[in-house]
């Protein structure tokens, strides 16, 4: 089957591979997608905006199209959870827009880097609607792949793993959607 | 519904006269599919390119099929959208295809438009919420419930090999036009995903095999004679995106880009790096398919009996 997951180019996948290198103190911080503008906070980080209401992003599962992830194990609204209708390379800054072809629509914007642990691919149907996890930021190293309208509860059980048989729980680092699993 | 039923008995019959021999006990098994040692792994082989077209555009013509049953339009995905979209999941080895598309970089922004323009995206965008709500829920079920760690009555489940579950709905479009074309579907969902990992882990293997880390040392002195100094290809193609992260959608960049994947494809074949990835792959592939064999064999076996069915559902549209 044909996809071209090696194949990743475009300034903010570079920029994704850029920031992971392991000296990464000079990362450019992107700006929070959300409306407010965070104010630069006593020691100089940015305040984090308001977390978004999440009874409203959970109701607004009805219009659909996205890739789910959640913190917790099945798929539990009440912590920490993101969602993306295109690709994202960086989810060390998953609500931000800079890093693939969407910003991420997250309870909170944190890190959610290395994170993961349930997951629903709730994408739109037709081409490309499969999604491939990454290990690495950028679309690099191990992956693993979730078809259009399934679902993994707990990656944590100890069973999933990535293709080389490594843990996926709390390792995904980006993901992008490819023409078939 | 009947009908179809029928014919998809006559084409298995006629099916198994022709490939009797391999598959005995395909034939006298009705739609469960259980363990079939009669099927020797020797008889598994990839579905041609052709074949594997047959049964994609049967699966979408059969799932359009169900959302006009639930009221909703859907727009068949074409199987080959972007013809030159190529997978090289070890190294870029067609010096023409570098010389086209560099690391494919312009094929990737091909997919993001592409994606876009999908008009199933642009159709439920355009539904009212609630409509829109129904139409995910019929093409793609209503999704987990939260804090819900058993297998519902209306899901099916795959048990990976490394003991991974994913699970689906049983009655959602894409379900139902699976179970129409392969027959007993929480089987084929489970050979379906194991057989999709089983090739994914072959990848992982191949490339912790020394044999393949001494074929990429031969490759990478290659590239640092030509005045690619990268230890691998990974390594060739990070260098290649944070050149154009400084400098992105350059002119200079986009040259630097080709003439790296130009000098990987033909160092690659300048040190025979394909053959040694083909032995390799045949090698780790024999050896899981061993392991797994019963839902390899199974999955082949179903995938050639929908042949004839989807060539027909096909030949109608």
């Amino acid at each position: 089957m044909k996809k071209i997951r090696a194949l990743m180019i475009g300034a903010a996948v570079a920029a994704a591979v850029l920031t992971a290198a392991p000296a990464g103190a000079a990362v450019p911080s992107p700006q929070p997608s959300s409306s407010a503008s965070p104010a630069p906070g006593v020691n100089g980080a940015p305040q984090r905006p308001a977390p978004p209401n999440k009874t409203g992003y959970a109701s607004a599962q009805a219009v659909d199209g996205y890739l789910y992830v959640w913190k917790d194990a099945m798929w539990d609204y009440d912590e920490q959870w993101c969602r993306w209708s295109g690709s994202h390379a960086y989810w060390t800054y998953a609500w931000s827009g800079q890093y693939g072809t969407s910003a991420g629509e997250c309870s909170e914007n944190d890190n959610f880097d290395n994170v993961a642990t349930s997951m629903w691919n709730n994408g739109y149907p037709g081409s490309h609607d499969d999604v491939r996890f990454y290990k690495d930021s950028g679309y690099e190293g191990t992956s693993m792949c979730l078809g259009n309208g399934d679902y993994w509860g707990n990656l944590a059980l100890g069973w999933e793993r990535f293709d080389d048989q490594t843990q996926a729980n709390d390792e995904i680092s980006s993901h992008t959607w490819v023409r078939n699993c | 519904m009947s009908a179809s039923l029928a014919t998809s008995k006559n084409v298995r019959l006629l099916t198994c006269t022709v490939i009797g021999l391999v598959a005995l006990s395909a034939c006298t098994a009705s739609r469960a599919v259980p363990a079939d040692p009669a099927v020797p792994l020797t008889s598994v082989r990839e579905m041609t390119d052709k074949e594997a077209r047959t049964l994609w555009d049967a699966e979408q013509i059969l799932t359009r099929d169900c959302m006009a049953g639930h009221g909703f339009a859907y727009w068949p995905a074409p199987y080959d959208p972007i013809p030159d979209d190529r997978d090289f999941p070890y190294v870029v080895d067609d010096p023409a295809w570098a010389r086209r598309h560099g690391y494919g970089g312009d094929i990737r922004e091909q997919i993001d438009r592409l994606r876009e323009r999908n008009p199933n995206r642009r159709y439920l965008d355009g539904l009212p919420p609630e409509r829109r709500r129904a139409a995910f829920v019929a093409i793609n079920g209503e999704g987990p419930r939260p804090g819900t760690r058993t297998r519902g009555p209306d899901e099916v489940e795959a048990r990976l090999p490394e003991g991974g579950v994913v699970r689906r709905s049983a009655v959602s479009c894409t379900s139902q036009a699976q179970r129409r074309l392969y027959g007993d579907l929480p089987t084929w969902y489970r050979v379906a995903k194991v057989t999709e990992y089983l090739k994914d882990a072959a990848r992982a293997r191949v490339t912790r095999d020394p044999r393949y880390t001494t074929a990429i040392s031969t490759w990478s002195a290659c590239m640092r004679g030509r005045g690619h100094p990268y230890g691998t290809p990974p390594e060739a193609r990070a260098k290649v995106t944070q050149l154009e992260a400084t400098a992105p959608s350059t002119r200079k960049a986009r040259e630097k880009e080709i003439r790296t994947a130009v000098a990987e494809a033909t160092c690659a074949r300048e040190t025979n790096l394909p053959a040694v990835i083909g032995v390799l792959e045949r090698e780790h592939t024999r050896a899981l398919s061993e392991r797994y064999r019963l839902d390899v064999t199974t999955a082949w076996r179903m995938r050639r009996d929908a042949l004839p069915r989807a060539a027909e559902i096909t030949a109608r549209h």
